[in-house]
């Protein structure tokens, strides 16, 4: 059964592949479940692989109300257990869901055996929330049409994937709730998750995306040496790296866990 | 080569891969062209590049008057129109820096991706009155003695004194700058905005700054501006990035160029 009501809401989720360790993927801010779609049959072969859409995201309960950081936590917390999935967990981020990820485990380290990052936005920069905020009013203004050119046209050029990935992406997209997109932005632009990167204490990979055009490398290098330990990589990839490279992810991933 | 546009003679430079993408660099105030002698040889083999001399700069005409952004950006649509790029990517440094932001708020149509570099948002009274000051030095004391408190202003202590013949080259730029070049954009300089328009900008952005850069706040308040920008902050290095590590400037402008379109 694809939906279950956890936390107070109803979540469209998949399980898949079979093993003891289980993959926790966390999508981005605009994607939905169907982000991972390009690496998930080749992991769910050697792991267990736990996605779902994100409150607000997807097939996934909209959202009408504003909500933090803590609810997404919350969300996933309340998600695995009524899923009854087991630790140990190896959590995979993308972009402002590593917020996510560093508060989980922060409140969860003897569960969560590995984390990944890519390309992360741990915290945003009060100085920056204006432009978030100004985001989520035009979205809550014109739809999802009205922010293209301020978001995806900035952080997906087409010619980082066929054009059939592209438009699949940008079909999933648009067809976004804004309202839930709105919030989504909203909590990003009040979370700064930056100081829990020093005290992270699990295996960890960054990998940064060469041609991501809203995060540069030199950026997303310098978070992963806050993080002790880490291993940095860079790929050829943008920003939404599982759907424009994951064959390149997928080898640094396989390489990571040693699968 | 000399290209006529917006009234006057460009000194420009085309070099590059014939029929790639179009890359544009945009000088800063008191250099020329060749600051980009690195960037424009190592992006050569994926994009045309077309330099140009700053109205009042190296050997393009220098007009008397005060110059505003306004005319600079309508001296770049001028050698667009003039060279028939209909669409490019623009980086800039400093006042060229501040020509891309304020190319990206007016004619987005012409533009596939920025990167403006060691700028700020806006002229403040106090800069206004620094500019004041320095171009009562040059118009009473030439180019020449302004080159020192230049340098002093624009490279880290320990970076003038590892690196003179680079030094000297942007010390010989400085000294050549046309007086009434120098004056008209200063002028410009002492009196910008560029703030109301942009939270409109949709052209991809990628600021860059060198971390002991006096602009380092401008160039925040840039980034914290324009939706969806990327930053990167070139530790160490102080106004003139691209000069002082080429090597950091050059990956970060190729990186976030190449995927484009």
């Amino acid at each position: 059964m694809p939906w279950i009501e956890a936390n107070g809401a109803s979540f469209h989720y998949k399980l898949e592949g079979k093993a003891d360790q289980t993959v926790i993927l966390l999508h981005e801010i605009g994607g939905s479940l169907d982000s991972w779609d390009g690496i998930v049959p080749d992991l769910a072969k050697k792991l267990n692989v736990f996605r779902y859409d994100q409150r607000g995201f997807g097939l996934s309960e909209k959202v009408r109300a504003p909500y933090s950081i803590e609810t997404l936590v919350d969300d996933l917390q309340a998600l695995i257990a009524a899923l009854d999935l087991k630790p140990p967990f190896h959590v995979v981020s993308l972009a402002a869901s590593s917020m996510q990820a560093l508060d989980f485990q922060a409140r969860n380290r003897a569960a969560v055996a590995s984390l990944v990052f890519c390309n992360p936005a741990p915290g945003v920069d009060p100085a920056r929330a204006g432009a978030l905020e100004n985001v989520a009013a035009l979205a809550e203004k014109e739809g999802i049409r009205g922010v293209l050119p301020l978001m995806l046209d900035k952080s997906y050029p087409p010619t980082l994937s066929d054009k059939a990935t592209y438009e699949n992406y940008r079909g999933r997209y648009v067809a976004n709730d804004p309202v839930g997109f709105a919030l989504a932005f909203r909590m990003m632009a009040r979370t700064n998750m930056a100081p829990l990167l020093a005290g992270i204490s699990c295996p960890t990979l960054v990998i940064a995306g060469r041609q991501d055009a809203i995060r540069a490398v030199p950026v997303t290098e310098g978070i992963a040496k806050q993080i002790p330990g880490a291993r940095f990589e860079i790929i050829d990839a943008g920003h939404f790296m599982p759907t424009t490279s994951p064959q390149a992810l997928l080898a640094l991933l396989k390489d990571f866990w040693k699968v | 080569m000399k290209v006529k546009a917006n009234g006057i003679d460009f000194n420009c430079r085309i070099e590059g891969k014939r029929g790639a993408p179009w890359v544009v660099f945009s000088n800063s105030l008191a250099t020329n062209l060749s600051m980009w002698d690195v960037q424009a040889e190592a992006l050569g083999d994926k994009f045309q590049i077309l330099r140009y001399d700053q109205r009042g700069h190296g050997d393009t005409d220098a007009p008397d008057g005060k110059y505003s952004f306004d005319v600079l950006v309508a001296d770049v649509i001028g050698l667009f129109d003039a060279l028939e790029i209909e669409r490019a990517h623009f980086v800039g440094l400093s006042m060229g820096g501040m020509t891309a932001v304020a190319l990206a708020e007016k004619h987005p149509d012409r533009l596939d991706r920025v990167v403006p570099c060691d700028c700020g948002p806006a002229s403040t009274p106090q800069s206004a009155q620094q500019w004041e000051e320095r171009i009562a030095i040059a118009r009473e004391q030439g180019m020449e003695a302004l080159v020192e408190p230049t340098i002093g202003r624009w490279f880290p202590p320990e970076f003038i004194a590892a690196n003179k013949g680079t030094v000297d080259k942007v010390r010989e730029m400085i000294r050549t700058t046309p007086e009434a070049g120098f004056i008209g954009c200063a002028s410009a300089l002492s009196n910008f905005d560029l703030r109301p328009g942009l939270s409109k900008i949709g052209t991809p952005t990628r600021f860059i700054c060198g971390g002991k850069d006096a602009s380092l706040p401008g160039a925040k308040a840039l980034h914290a501006g324009v939706a969806g920008s990327s930053f990167v902050e070139i530790e160490g290095a102080g106004h003139i990035s691209n000069v002082e590590r080429p090597d950091i400037f050059t990956r970060a402008i190729k990186e976030f160029l190449v995927s484009a379109r």
